[in-house]
């Protein structure tokens, strides 16, 4: 055979394949998990009706849920959770942190009246799945601090959480 | 010097040669990708599914040509993020459609199966394509990422 009759058949053989093949697309697919950040229903701290000289306890919770890490502040500092009435000002004793119920801490804030308002008391990572958690405040109040004026007695609690 | 058989069968390799490769040409088709399929925003433990007629969230390739084609799509059984997160996702009988005008109707595609369209010289026809997400109450924050092929091929290649 011929080196030209050659060449063609190589060509004719090569070429066509080649023209022939198959082509591809390529597109993405994607979507974004949004981070869950939120409160939840709160329990109120109530101490409910104490007789004056004698000791109260109560507990009080807020639910959260979060997929991200989070850092904890009470922007109210050292007055966190004072009462307030006809006898003046009454500091309850708390303990706090969070808990997987509303009844056990099983992670303590550093402090529930921190010297100031941007103090972390308490700072998580991002957990490997969402999170839904507590923040409890478990408070007593003394002998001493119930014996005064009656009336009723208010406070807040407020909590900060910044995504971490 | 050639012998007159040795013409001929020159002559009649170039003849079929050169009618292939003009019809080849004139069944080329040009495969575009035009829109990504994008679940957007979800919520852990929501699915959420895109539909066909989603034109803002649905994957579309145009596709430009002639003649039948075969289509087949490379399906991800999920969507990865850059830590290492799988969020999984699937794909129905009726995902996938074509697309013959703008405006029109969309004909399903099984997008599990090799199909065969036939496209029409005149305009380009696209394909789309939905799907459904289906983020576990687990799922981590982020952004997720996977890629869909599409590879078609003229019947008989």
């Amino acid at each position: 055979m011929k080196n030209s009759l050659r060449v063609l058949a190589a060509l004719a053989f090569v070429a066509l394949p080649c023209l022939a093949q198959a082509q591809t697309g390529t597109i993405n697919a994607s979507a974004d998990i949004a981070t869950v950040f939120t409160f939840g229903a709160s329990t109120p701290l109530t101490f409910g009706s104490v007789t004056p000289g004698t000791t109260a306890t109560a507990s009080g919770s807020i639910a959260f849920s979060r997929n991200v890490g989070v850092i904890w502040t009470l922007p109210d500092a050292a007055t966190t959770g004072q009462l307030t009435g006809p006898g003046g000002t009454i500091s309850p004793t708390y303990t706090c942190g969070t808990g997987s119920t509303a009844s056990t801490i099983t992670s303590s804030f550093s402090s529930c009246s921190p010297a100031t308002g941007t103090t972390a008391v308490l700072t998580v990572a991002a957990p490997t799945a969402l999170v839904a958690e507590f923040v409890i405040f478990n408070g007593s109040l003394s002998a001493a601090q119930t014996n005064t004026v009656p009336g009723t007695y208010t406070g807040t609690i407020r909590i900060t959480a910044t995504p971490n | 010097m050639r012998r007159p058989w040795q013409r001929g069968v020159l002559a009649a390799l170039l003849l079929v040669w050169s009618g292939t490769v003009a019809a080849a040409r004139a069944q080329a088709v040009t495969v575009s990708p035009e829109q990504g399929l994008s679940f957007g925003l979800l919520l852990p433990g929501t699915s959420e599914t895109v539909a066909l007629d989603d034109v803002a969230r649905r994957g579309v390739i145009a596709l430009a040509g002639s003649g039948s084609l075969d289509v087949a799509f490379v399906l991800p059984s999920a969507l990865l993020s850059p830590e290492g997160g799988s969020l999984p996702i699937s794909f129905s009988a009726v995902s996938a459609g074509l697309l013959s005008s703008a405006g029109g109707a969309t004909a399903p595609l099984n997008p599990q199966q090799l199909v065969r369209v036939q496209l029409a010289s005149d305009r380009v026809m696209h394909l789309v394509l939905g799907g459904t997400a289906q983020p576990a109450a687990s799922q981590r924050s982020g952004h997720y990422t996977a890629r869909i092929v599409v590879i078609v091929s003229q019947p008989g290649t």
